[in-house]
């Protein structure tokens, strides 16, 4: 079975990458269960052919998820890495207090080359 | 339901192309193959239909596929008549047929919709088989082609495009020849003074 295949398997990466491995935590899942949303739009506005459903020529809407359940993730294996680091850059990037612009940046710019680009 | 003429080309061109997806592939494989065909002429098919009282216009339609450009239609005498097809599918004489008399229509098929539920357009596999090379080039230049993707390539984009489109003619000129290796484009005597050259 591939890497994170669902929303838990993001949270739980997406706070390996954040050092938020210990409760309490300091961000809470519905923050990243946003950010797996907004990644999943970003995804569909960058990579249209992510969602293309061949069978029946058409391309499906980004899905949206309301809570870190055992809801599956349906995106391909190669690009669930892109999700899991906008997932860490958009949640970091809402922090206040623990101001890392410049990680959170770094975050989605890797989403984003991961994407769009070979690296 | 797997296709491993199909197949192949798929797994081919995926090689080359870092990132890209099967389904997408499979997706650009329709308008490829609808380009080959449609400029190389290669699948070809024989539609019979019968005259019906003076009648010049009659539909026509291929088991698979759909078709491209009518090549000729003939009598069961093999006697060539004027015809022509203003709207694909639909020969239109250009004589006044006999009540009865059977026609043949030589046409030029090419991929048409629906695909199977796998999503795999339907191309002889005699076709996917010889020209294997020129549909992985036409898959390559067609995904290196587009903007901002990983497996984005300009140059090799029109590298490959050009390959496929070399291999387009390559092809053209078998279909005209009739796959006969060193054979020119007529045959004595009969349609030497008639073949459109």
């Amino acid at each position: 079975m591939a890497a994170l295949e669902t929303v838990p398997d993001y949270v739980k990466s997406a706070r390996g990458l954040l050092l938020d491995t210990v409760e309490p935590y300091r961000y809470p899942d519905a923050d990243f269960v946003e950010g797996l949303n907004f990644a999943l739009l970003q995804a569909r506005r960058l990579r249209p052919d992510l969602f293309l459903v061949s069978a029946k020529l058409t391309l499906r809407d980004a899905p949206s998820y309301s809570a870190s359940d055992t809801s599956a993730v349906d995106i391909d294996p190669q690009y669930r890495l892109a999700l899991l680091y906008y997932i860490a850059g958009h949640v970091q990037l809402q922090d206040t207090e623990d101001v890392q612009d410049s990680r959170a940046a770094a975050f989605l710019q890797k989403s984003n080359n991961l994407f769009l680009a070979i690296g | 339901m797997s296709l491993p003429h199909l197949d192949r080309i798929i797994t081919s061109a995926n090689l080359s192309l870092v990132g890209a997806l099967p389904d997408t592939i499979k997706y650009e494989l329709f308008g490829v193959a609808d380009e080959f065909l449609q400029d190389s002429g290669v699948w070809r098919d024989t539609l019979q239909f019968t005259a019906k009282g003076s009648a010049l216009e009659y539909r026509i339609a291929p088991a698979a596929g759909k078709i491209a450009r009518l090549d000729r239609v003939e009598t069961e005498t093999s006697y060539r008549v004027p015809a022509t097809m203003p709207i694909p599918g639909i020969a239109t004489l250009h004589i006044q047929p006999s009540p009865g008399e059977r026609f043949t229509a030589y046409v030029i098929l090419t991929v048409n919709d629906p695909i199977t539920r796998d999503a795999y357009p339907l191309i002889p596999q005699w076709v996917a088989e010889k020209y294997r090379g020129v549909f992985v080039d036409g898959l390559l230049g067609r995904m290196m082609g587009q903007p901002s993707r990983p497996y984005s390539n300009e140059t090799l984009a029109v590298y490959h495009l050009r390959r496929f489109r070399n291999g387009i003619a390559g092809a053209r000129a078998d279909a005209r020849r009739e796959h006969l290796d060193g054979a020119q484009a007529w045959r004595f005597p009969q349609t030497f003074a008639v073949k459109r050259r």
